[in-house]
């Protein structure tokens, strides 16, 4: 059923327009990551909502990482121009305002557990890093 | 440049500890509360300032790169993906912590 699940965010991945397997790959992860910890966090949150900010900071963080790699694939492949940094840069100013009205809300109104969003936002990280090591080990193996 | 980036940061963090020092008792006056809002507001702005012009400049660097070699395209993409993620992750940390200095503070009771 993963396999399947995985299969299937792969294709829509595809059609979304992310060609470059390895960003495919991290998204996936990603999707897959937040989707579970918002579903655990969803079933578990009557007797610890620890779990659904959690998912609610990794689908924040997913998000994000999915806006932009969308984003940055489309111009790379382009000469650079000033516009192009410009778009960028006001792209990121945008996200991160949006990213801060959510943030404020769950934080001021709702009075989250900052520690689970802060892990909830770090999946991203996490997950970029693990793949680096992964790629490095499977990389020296290789060598060897 | 470099003397006047020296005075801003020593600036900002003797402001973020004299709020602390003000709020060690439990309740944050106004002149403290001012502080801290401050701190928060430069600490914000100088962390997206930092890391817009840092992406500006991984995506300079990886148009001109994929422009000299655009077989290597691929690569540098992934490359630059992950790195802009890094660093807009960052961003979003200063912001969690501002939010907190300004709305969730630990140190004021």
């Amino acid at each position: 059923m993963l396999k399947s699940l995985a299969r299937k965010t792969d294709e829509w991945l595809w059609h979304k327009g992310f060609r470059a397997s390895e960003i495919r790959l991290l998204l996936r992860c990603q999707i897959l990551v937040s989707g579970a910890s918002l579903l655990a966090g969803v079933a578990c949150a009557p007797l610890w909502d620890w779990g659904l900010w959690f998912g609610v900071g990794a689908a924040l963080s997913t998000f994000n990482f999915y806006a932009l790699a969308k984003f940055v694939q489309g111009i790379v492949f382009l000469p650079y121009t000033r516009a192009m940094a410009a778009g960028l840069m006001f792209r990121f100013y945008g996200r991160l305002l949006l990213t801060g009205l959510v943030l404020f809300g769950l934080i001021v109104w709702l009075n989250v557990s900052v520690s689970a969003l802060l892990a909830g936002l770090s999946t991203c990280v996490l997950s970029i890093a693990a793949w680096g090591i992964a790629r490095g080990a499977g990389q020296k193996v290789k060598e060897a | 440049m470099r003397k006047f980036l020296m005075i801003a940061l020593n600036t900002v963090a003797l402001m973020s500890f004299a709020a602390l020092a003000f709020a060690a008792d439990g309740k944050m006056d106004a002149g403290a509360l001012g502080l801290t809002c401050l701190a928060a507001a430069i600490g914000m702005a100088i962390a997206a300032a930092g890391c817009g012009l840092g992406q500006g400049m991984g995506l300079k660097a990886a148009c001109e790169g994929t422009a000299r070699n655009p077989e290597a395209g691929g690569k540098i993409m992934v490359t630059l993906i992950l790195g802009l993620a890094f660093i807009e992750s960052l961003a979003i940390y200063a912001l969690v912590v501002n939010l907190i200095l300004l709305v969730a503070n630990p140190f004021v009771g």
